[in-house]
């Protein structure tokens, strides 16, 4: 084997880049070889001085330079994100799949939670379901205002519990109304009542204001008192003479 | 395997803050970028630097690389090695630029044989140790010029930047035995250029 081709080998010998059965001919080619020797010699200056750069370093304001050409270009190319979004973006770079999952739990049991209120029946806030929204309207301002609707009739179902007193109604009726539930007998003037101020369910316990012109009754009407219960079968209605209320 | 070797040991291991910023720069945090960019811009710039011979040429080559990361960060894979990819995108930029730029002006190792400049030096002089330190980086630099591409980035992540012949083979998408070659072609050229550089400034 020639000089220049161990040559070849000392070039990586130098560095430790020579397998070790390599570097052992290396080393015994050179205990014999005084060129070589020479050439190691000098392969190892130049070496010292390419490592050299290793340490080199340039002036911070060079590395800003380039920093900042890239940021220009960077929030020119990024799209514009709300103010939130800075705060969010750390929560987001943390997503995890047990992340996502609770996040798809809390959906579903929020879901299922709005469904459990929607069904739950309750005085005022029957107006608000889509079944109350079906049924014809009562005006606030009529007497039977505070009375269970059609469809607060139907949507109370089977009873849960106990049945308990839900609702208190002091009306006057006229005898001809039997129906106290019919909203049919409401009269287009008692529409004008709605602007009213609505009487909070289970503080009307006082006597309402004298019923409108229209439905005045002759004779004086009785006064009824009707205790509505969970359970629908259930339905107690007292009726009290008018000239006894009044005395 | 190394995990649980850590774990055994009892040894502590940090997270990557390289990592970390990464996770937080995909979920579209500038400032996160920035970050990575404070981390890793001495590799990029210094091995552009070493790789194009021109201090603009490489702050351009820096800012395209950066760029690049920009436009494909959503495309790195968490838990894959960030600075051996950084390594490889700085190494193709310089290759693009160089190629740009059209200054093939490359010292064959073949070309100093015929030409004579291979047989060694008979000043023994040693100018070295009389060099500045700039005089030395500027030769240096002068001769890494002059190597062809894939030999002097060999030579720049093997012998400047310190990384190991396996992983330069990685970044170029070399096998070993092709890496091992060109160092040493690059090594026996860069010796016979400096020395020839000492002898005439002698």
């Amino acid at each position: 084997m020639s000089c220049n081709s161990f040559q070849e080998w000392i070039a990586l010998y130098v560095e430790g880049d020579l397998d070790p059965s390599r570097a052992r001919n290396v080393e015994l080619h050179l205990s014999s070889c005084t060129s070589c020797q020479h050439f190691l010699s000098k392969v190892k200056g130049s070496q010292a001085m390419v490592k050299g750069l290793a340490a080199e370093s340039l002036d911070p304001a060079t590395f800003k330079v380039v920093r900042q050409r890239v940021m220009q270009e960077v929030s020119r190319r990024r799209p514009a994100r709300p103010v939130w979004w800075r705060f969010l973006s750390p929560a987001v770079a943390q997503w995890r799949p047990a992340w996502i999952a609770a996040l798809a739990a809390l959906v579903v049991l929020g879901f299922l939670l709005q469904r459990q209120l929607w069904r739950k029946p309750a005085g005022s806030d029957g107006a608000d379901t889509p079944a109350a929204a079906s049924a014809p309207a009562i005006p606030r301002g009529s007497p039977y205002a505070s009375l269970p609707s059609p469809s607060e009739k139907i949507g109370r179902g089977q009873p849960t519990g106990e049945p308990a007193i839900r609702q208190f109604a002091i009306r006057h009726t006229s005898p001809a109304s039997h129906d106290l539930l019919s909203p049919a007998e409401t009269e287009p003037e008692a529409v004008a009542a709605e602007s009213e101020p609505l009487v909070e369910q289970g503080s009307n316990l006082e006597p309402d204001a004298p019923p409108p012109a229209d439905i005045t009754p002759e004779p004086p009407p009785p006064l009824v008192i009707k205790l509505v219960t969970d359970d629908p079968n259930i339905v107690i209605v007292w009726l009290v003479d008018q000239d006894t209320h009044t005395n | 395997m190394i995990e649980d070797a850590r774990l055994d040991s009892g040894a502590q291991t940090e997270p990557d803050p390289t990592a970390v910023w990464l996770r937080y720069a995909k979920a579209g945090d500038a400032s996160a970028f920035e970050k990575i960019i404070v981390l890793h811009q001495r590799q990029v710039l210094m091995t552009s630097l070493r790789l194009l011979g021109d201090l603009k040429d490489a702050q351009d080559a820096a800012q395209e690389v950066f760029l690049r990361l920009y436009k494909y960060l959503h495309r790195f894979q968490d838990g894959r090695e960030f600075s051996p990819w950084l390594y490889r995108v700085t190494v193709n930029v310089c290759r693009d630029v160089q190629r740009r730029r059209q200054r093939a002006a490359t010292l064959s190792l073949e070309d100093l044989v015929e030409s004579g400049e291979m047989q060694e030096p008979t000043s023994a002089t040693d100018l070295e140790a009389e060099l500045t330190l700039t005089e030395k980086r500027g030769l240096v630099a002068e001769a890494l010029k002059r190597l062809p591409e894939k030999e002097r980035a060999a030579v720049v992540l093997r012998d400047i930047e310190g990384l190991s012949t396996r992983e330069v083979a990685g970044i170029l998408g070399s096998s070993e035995v092709t890496v091992r070659s060109q160092i040493s072609s690059a090594r026996m050229k860069m010796k016979l250029f400096l020395e020839r550089r000492l002898k005439r400034q002698s």
